[in-house]
């Protein structure tokens, strides 16, 4: 990976640029469930301790909890409170790693949704939350020496000791933790990008991506401490956008260390446009319209000229070689793609064969074939009625035709 | 040759709402923390609308006035807090301003 810092940045807001209101909008779905659930659990709380106490005042030896007519003791409310703890933890869980998805999408080019947060939860959302309580139980072990030493020093009243320790302890395990978090700063990506993967696997691969490249993760980390600051003062408002930038530039480094960043981020819109040719209709750029090909004859071959699908042929035949002047006059021909074809007119005038092989002429294509047969020219009686052939078509062609006034 | 010309359409609405966000942030720099949240708003918005290696005009007017309706929010409530500080406590000023 051989990207600056600003152009990761620069990708990402390319990548969010059209987005900007689904990713937001799903930042708001987020909050607004994540609140519902608060809501629920703070009302269960605040029914047991308000009910629960005024119970206990009213000497009353069983705990009842009467909430919207409901009558229910603090035992069962516990275990509802549980639950509802639970559900809560695992739905946050998995509409984060749906957000890591959106962004993944939209650094990918591919259009982001807002139900794409609610994508874990149809694709092995048992691994996430493995993982998840994994990670949250290897965190409590590594803080079980601070616990235990936290007790044996108010048991044994010395805590000078438990103080040294305590510091070399936060600062090896901060180091260990930057070194862990940054080597395994793609797992999450990685599963999110191929939920098929094992567990392992990926930390391996994540493992791999990250070689030599955590210093540069972790300036890109600390180059968003300016902006955070920002939206820390604009009281939280700023982080609607921030959050998501900060995401998907996290995404475009992930696609960067596989080598996958879409070509089209690497283009400003402007290039993307001069490189695309022709924009498209209302794409804000100029745009050179070439009108449908004219089909039928070209002026320039001495032949009336026909626009858009419906030819109208006037004139008709030019004279063969042999002097024949053949008017066909007001001919139609509709086109639409196909190739019209009139077969041969089989002229005999005055001792004289005149076969015209046609025109063939498509309607996409300002290709105008005339197709003639080699004229046979032999001697015939004065007077040969013309023959048409049985095949023709009576609405392409005409059927008055004019006999030729002279004779050569 | 028929020629269908589409003038070009400036879709950076991000920078447009900087700038807007910037202008109001002067405006509202004299209020309650007006200026300072309006104008670090302004600030981000400008930065995030940079979709080429340049800024947009529009980003820079929003860039400029966030960072000065901050400046001007920051000092309005240094200003204020000067004032309630440097104030009697029987609750007058000596300009006869109440600041309770």
């Amino acid at each position: 990976m051989d990207i600056k810092r600003s152009d990761l940045k620069l990708y990402a807001r390319r990548a969010l640029k059209g987005c900007w209101g689904t990713i937001i909008g799903a930042t708001l779905v987020y909050m607004a469930i994540s609140y519902l659930f608060l809501i629920a659990l703070e009302s269960v709380m605040l029914a047991m301790l308000g009910n629960g106490i005024r119970t206990l005042l009213g000497g009353a030896v069983t705990i009842q909890v009467q909430t919207a007519g409901v009558t229910a003791s603090v035992g069962m409310l516990l275990v509802i409170l549980a639950v509802l703890y639970f559900v809560y933890l695992v739905v946050i869980l998995l509409m984060s790693v749906g957000y890591q998805r959106l962004y993944l999408d939209a650094a990918s080019g591919q259009k982001a949704k807002i139900s794409t947060l609610f994508w874990a939860f149809s694709h092995k959302p048992w691994k996430f939350i493995l993982i998840s309580v994994l990670v949250a139980l290897l965190a409590w072990i590594t803080l079980l020496p601070v616990y235990v030493l936290a007790i044996a020093s108010a048991l044994t009243g010395r805590g000078s000791f438990a103080m040294v320790f305590l510091f070399v302890y936060y600062v090896i395990m901060i180091i260990v933790y930057a070194y862990v978090l940054l080597t395994f700063s793609q797992f999450y990506l990685i599963l999110v990008e191929d939920p098929e993967k094992g567990i392992f696997e990926a930390l391996s691969e994540s493992h791999a991506l990250m070689k030599g490249k955590r210093g540069s993760y972790f300036v890109l980390c600390l180059s968003f401490l300016g902006i955070a600051l920002l939206g820390l003062l604009s009281g939280g408002l700023a982080m609607l956008w921030i959050s998501p930038y900060m995401g998907c530039t996290f995404a475009v480094f992930y696609l960067a260390l596989k080598g996958a960043v879409p070509e089209k981020l690497r283009l400003s819109p402007a290039q993307t446009a001069a490189a695309s040719g022709p924009a498209y209709p209302g794409g804000g750029y100029y745009r050179e319209v070439t009108p449908p090909q004219q089909s039928g004859y070209s002026p320039a071959s001495g032949y009336p000229a026909g626009g858009g699908y419906q030819q109208t042929q006037q004139g008709g035949y030019q004279a063969q070689p042999g002097g024949y002047q053949a008017q066909q006059g007001g001919q139609q021909t509709q086109q639409s793609g196909y190739q019209a074809r009139q077969d041969a007119y089989q002229m005999q005038q005055g001792g004289y064969q005149a076969q015209q092989g046609g025109y063939s002429y498509q309607s996409q294509q300002d290709t105008y074939q005339p197709q003639q047969a080699p004229i046979s020219q032999e001697p015939a009686s004065q007077g040969t009625k013309l023959e048409e052939p049985e095949n023709r078509n009576p609405e392409n062609g005409n059927p008055e035709y004019e006999t030729p006034s002279e004779n050569p | 040759m028929n020629e269908q010309t589409v003038h070009p359409k400036d879709d950076n609405s991000m920078a447009l709402v900087s700038m807007i966000v910037g202008i109001i942030s002067i405006v509202t720099s004299c209020c309650c923390c007006g200026g300072v949240i309006l104008g670090s708003l302004a600030v981000v918005l400008a930065c995030l609308s940079r979709v080429e290696t340049y800024f947009d005009r529009r980003a820079k007017i929003g860039l400029a006035c966030g960072i000065i309706g901050m400046v001007l929010g920051i000092a309005a409530g240094f200003v204020i807090l000067l004032l309630i500080a440097s104030a009697p406590s029987h609750g007058f000023s000596g300009s006869g301003f109440y600041f309770y």
